[in-house]
């Protein structure tokens, strides 16, 4: 019998429908497969139990006819989402005990589409991070190694966990969020596809805030068929979330026609800046030739405010958060420091000892650019150029349909690398994080693997609610480059 | 000279209060969630998971809350402000669960206006600077156990109007009138119960001392005062401390105060409390509060009358004096009372006036005694209606129906029917008092003829002696009249 | 922009964090560092701009809404408390608050 971890979804789906296999050999597989991966640290709670008490339940529904639309897939959650009775520590040692008694509206609405919970994924902690190294529970590693080297790399972050099971085949899809890159980063890195949607198209109730107004969910899949697949289930109003937009979810699948002819697809010439690997280029200028052969036109285009995302990022970034992580103070949930006598003592004690080093920073970081004497320097300064970023990107899309962007500078990384320097990790979120600003889509999709033997990925943006058209030029890109991921993943 | 200026041996000094009035705004449901608003409770019994910050959690606010709060400031004559904005006030409580309170800093959804007060006679327009809408924190309850305090978070979230009037008020007993009037404009609308003794009204006062003609001085805040009697007490223990400070040469500290009602003292908080930096800044949960012109009128036309514009018809349409006017509608059931009686009453001369003192006189002593409301009376108002009836027509004397008006108090039975049952029906069969009459003019002789001399207040005497001889049921006017004929025959 | 020692202790005291002698050296060289990279922000003519708080501001009337006045939650102690480090009398239990 084949590894049923070898199919996507799609292949998944229609097996189950004509009962080539069942759901508890579905899931089973991918049991064995978290089994003998949990080395790369994955996961930070696996309910496998759990999964095949559902994967026995989805074989009766398949057995009357009942599948619903993700019927038996076998899903990871990155451990910012909430998930009702079982464990969800953000990373932190501040939520290391944490377990909610609701459920975040996203991983609500897969599981009563069909989709069984394997487990909580690893991150970076608080999802402040481009390399899950500063998670609470020890750093995911990348399943992917240079050619002829035996050293860690890391798979990305912050939704490590998420992109390295997805590619190591210890999941089939997973849920990741995006606050300045991180399901588009560590997509890349692990050579798989992750899409950050529009602001405001999927729910952010139950996802443990970074910053609101940036964060979104996602999902990482192997293929753009899946994530069209699984982003129809995801996406659409949500009345417990103020920031959620009552748009008519499309058919997303549907969008993948293959034919691209015709298609505006910009080049960002800011894009092309320091610090870009040579390969990664060289793959940009390939990559636009394959959609041009598809019958695209190309054209150069210009973000002149892009430049500025980046620090505009580690503005709102930390403000938010620095807000946001305020209620982490011993006195309802988590972690509580042992020893507080006052109630001063149980904050400072608490928050000190349950925050890791990069929470703290960003969290500093946040304080001082909204006190006093700094909020219009720095927090509204930062706000009125995050419109400018935003102001480029819907000028640039009068003229195109979508952009055309390498994902990240470089390959993964060594674990440990680019730690000392702050600024050094934040430029991984380099050409991501200006989408974010501006609330618009982008997807990263696998192209190649590089001279070293890693994956390189390309990244497409579209205006607000262009789900559609990223997702088919995705697609488009997936088919002529042919990636695949190791065989012996 | 104003009467307000407080002179002392060094000259004359003025006082300059501005208030802050935190009031509870009226709804079923909280201002981010659906969890109740009613009073008490068993602890935690009325907090949903947004209201105890649980990770994820999000705030949807409630429209109720923007309706009450624009009405309010639509009976404020004030300024609707179309786009208003949620700031977070970002500081460490243990009964704020999120670590920030959602408030109105920069964008309040109400701007200027002004309310009128009758101070001495005299109108006098007190300036409304603002009101915002801000969420009410928790509870801490230090008395139950020894060495800890219980958190208990079923008010927190709770919706708050903060109405802030401009340094307008000269005195205590402005301050003390202009929370009345305010009290009952909001009970009127229906927007809040300002209930001080539950605590959904409190105000802060501000407070400072300057010589009339010259700048204003260094003021002092007096947190939380919650009665309208502690507001007058704190206000003049404040004028005499800071009278005294400047008097001997020192200075006004720029500081929060608290008012300890058990001393009638007001204390710094000096110490307790940083200097504090609350971090405004938008919350990125919730986008800015947009009304439309069409909302704002459809409140506006849903205005019910307001005290002033009631107090004026009364005094119009039913000829009640200023002071008759005033008492009936200073709370808000009494004038449904007075009309109801009224209108059972019908419409003749002087009946309004006549059911104005019954109810501002006999109605509201025996309510006092008996510490009821005016809806809780034993005499409906249609009884009242009759009672007064009675007297208008005649059938009983005024002296009659106050002895009547108890009966119908301990009885509940109506006017009528005691009046019959008692035989207190007036006597104003003329014959029947005629013959009455000739009586007792033969019976006393001399005292008639020093009538005829000139002493005519001895008409007196015979009035007294008929009212006498028929047990006080006589009728007056009628027996003047015989009286005065049959005496110059 | 230098972020000095003192700065570190005002904000840290705001933020509830208590970090170690040599940790608050190392943060104010990683923060002024940033600052320094942050800076270049300035050069940006903001002339006439508003603030963007949010990627919605102009789908404001796409989005949820104001909610409609009815109690749709609580009476759910237990879940609300389960999590507490201390609980007691159905209520969160801190270290006696003075006032």
């Amino acid at each position: 019998m084949t590894d049923l971890t070898r199919l996507d979804y799609a292949s998944i789906r229609k097996g189950l429908t004509s009962k080539a296999f069942t759901t508890k050999e579905v899931v089973q597989s991918y049991i064995n497969k978290m089994d003998s991966t949990r080395p790369l640290n994955c996961y930070i709670t696996e309910c496998t139990d759990k999964a095949l008490k559902d994967a026995a339940a989805s074989d009766d529904r398949i057995q009357n006819n009942e599948a619903r639309p993700l019927e038996g897939l076998p899903l990871a959650i990155k451990d910012n989402y909430c998930t009702k009775g079982i464990l969800t520590t953000n990373g932190s040692k501040i939520l290391s005990n944490f377990i909610p008694p609701y459920e975040s509206t996203i991983t609500h609405r897969l599981k009563g589409a069909g989709a069984i919970a394997l487990g909580k994924t690893n991150l970076d902690e608080f999802a402040m991070g481009s390399s899950t190294i500063t998670s609470y529970y020890d750093p995911t590693i990348n399943p992917w190694k240079k050619e002829g080297s035996d050293r860690d790399l890391t798979p990305g972050g912050s939704s490590g966990g998420s992109s390295a099971s997805v590619a190591a085949r210890s999941s089939l899809i997973a849920l990741g969020s995006d606050t300045g890159g991180s399901i588009r980063q560590p997509a890349s890195f692990c050579g798989v596809v992750g899409l950050k949607p529009t602001y405001g198209l999927c729910s952010r109730f139950g996802i443990i805030a970074f910053a609101s107004s940036l964060d979104q969910a996602g999902p990482i899949t192997r293929t753009v068929r899946d994530s069209a697949i699984v982003l129809k289930q995801m996406a659409g109003h949500d009345p417990h979330d103020f920031t959620s937009v009552k748009y008519p979810v499309p058919d997303y699948e549907a969008a993948l026609t293959g034919n691209i002819k015709g298609l505006k697809v910009g080049i960002p010439k800011e894009y092309r800046m320091e610090g870009l690997d040579f390969e990664v280029s060289e793959w940009w200028e390939k990559t636009s030739q394959w959609l041009s052969e598809a019958g695209a036109e190309i054209i150069d285009v210009s973000l002149p405010h892009t430049r500025y995302a980046l620090p505009v990022y580690y503005i709102v970034a930390p403000a938010e958060a620095s807000s946001n992580l305020a209620r982490y103070d011993g006195v309802r949930y988590g972690y509580r420091a042992e020893g507080a006598e006052s109630i001063e003592e149980i904050y400072e004690m608490t928050r000190t000892q349950g925050f890791g080093d990069e929470v703290k920073r960003r969290i500093l970081l946040g304080t001082y650019v909204l006190s006093a004497g700094k909020y219009e320097d720095y927090y509204l300064r930062a706000q009125r150029v995050r419109q400018k970023v935003t102001d480029d990107f819907t000028e640039v899309f009068k003229s195109v349909d979508v952009l055309l962007t390498p994902t990240t500078p470089t390959t993964a990384f060594e674990l440990g690398e680019n730690t000392a320097d702050p600024l050094a990790m934040y430029m991984q979120d380099l050409f991501t994080v200006a989408t974010n600003l501006a609330g618009i889509p982008g997807i990263s999709v696998p192209v190649t693997t590089s001279r070293e033997g890693l994956p390189i990925g390309m990244q497409l943006i579209g205006p607000r609610f262009g789900e559609e058209v990223i997702l088919r030029t995705a697609d488009v890109i997936e088919r002529v480059a042919g990636f695949k991921l190791k065989e012996e993943f | 000279m104003s009467k307000n200026y407080v002179k002392t041996s060094t000259g004359t000094w003025e006082v300059v209060i501005g208030l802050e009035v935190h009031t509870q705004i009226k709804t079923n449901s909280k201002l981010f969630s659906g969890a109740a608003t009613t009073f008490a409770g068993e602890p935690n019994s009325q907090v949903s998971f947004v209201d105890a910050a649980m990770p994820g959690m999000l705030p949807v606010p409630n429209k109720a809350c923007i309706e009450q709060t624009v009405k309010t400031g639509l009976a404020l004559n004030a300024l609707i402000n179309l786009v208003s904005v949620f700031d977070r006030k970002n500081y460490f409580y243990p009964d704020l669960p999120q670590g920030y309170q959602i408030s109105q800093l920069y964008h309040p959804i109400v701007g200027p206006g002004y309310l009128e007060i009758d101070i001495d006679d005299t109108v006098k327009k007190i300036g409304i600077e603002r009101i915002h809408i801000e969420q009410d924190a928790g509870k801490s309850v230090h008395d139950v156990m020894p060495s800890s305090s219980l958190i208990d978070l079923n008010r927190s979230g709770i919706g708050l109007m903060e109405i802030v009037t401009q340094p307008d008020i000269r005195s205590g007993e402005e301050a003390m009138e202009f929370i009345r009037k305010l009290r009952l404009l909001l009970w009127y609308l229906g927007t809040s119960d300002a209930n001080m003794e539950e605590g959904s009204l409190r105000a802060d006062v501000n407070i400072s001392m300057h010589r009339p003609g010259t700048p204003f001085g260094t003021r002092a805040e007096i947190k939380n005062v919650n009665s309208i009697r502690f507001i007058g007490q704190a206000i003049e223990y404040e004028i005499n401390r800071q009278i005294g400070l400047l008097e001997e040469g020192e200075q006004v500290v720029q500081e929060t105060r608290l008012f300890d009602a058990a001393k009638g003292v007001t204390r710094s908080m000096r110490g307790k409390e940083d200097a504090q930096d609350y971090r405004y800044f938008p919350d990125p949960d919730l986008l800015p509060v947009i009304l439309d012109e069409g909302f704002v009128q459809g409140l506006k036309d849903s205005l019910p009358e307001l005290p002033d514009q009631k107090k004026k018809r009364f005094m119009e349409s039913y000829g009640l004096s200023k002071y008759d006017a005033s008492v009936i509608i200073s709370d808000i059931r009494t004038p449904t009372y007075f009309e109801s009686a009224v209108k059972n009453a019908g419409e003749k001369e002087g009946t309004a006036k006549l059911i104005a003192n019954w109810v501002t006189t006999e109605l509201f002593r025996v309510l006092k005694e008996e510490s009821l409301e005016i809806d809780q009376s034993k005499i409906p108002a249609a009884s009242l209606a009759e009672l007064v009836n009675l007297i208008q027509d005649g059938t009983i004397s005024g002296r009659t129906a106050k002895e009547v008006f108890l009966d119908m108090w301990t009885t509940g039975k109506p006017a009528k029917i005691i009046v019959e049952e008692k035989g207190l029906l007036q006597i104003s069969n003329t014959s029947e008092l005629e013959q009455l009459a000739e009586n007792v003019i033969q019976e006393n002789p001399d005292v008639v003829q020093k009538y005829k001399a000139g002493k005519d207040k001895l008409l007196g005497f015979f009035v007294g002696k008929m009212m006498q001889l028929t047990g006080g049921k006589a009728n007056p006017k009628i027996v003047n009249e015989i009286l005065v004929k049959k005496l110059s025959e | 922009m230098a972020i000095n020692r003192s700065d570190i202790k005002r904000i840290e005291k705001l933020a509830k964090l208590k970090l170690s002698e040599e940790k608050i050296d190392d943060f104010s060289v990683r923060i002024s560092r940033v600052f320094d990279w942050v800076d270049q922000l300035k050069e940006v003519d903001v002339e006439g701009v508003a603030p963007m708080a949010s990627p919605l501001m102009d789908l404001q009337k796409h989005t949820t809404g104001l909610r409609e006045d009815t109690v749709t939650d609580g009476d759910r102690v237990h879940d609300v408390i389960q999590n507490a480090p201390s609980s007691q009398h159905n209520s969160f239990v801190v270290p006696k608050v003075v006032e």
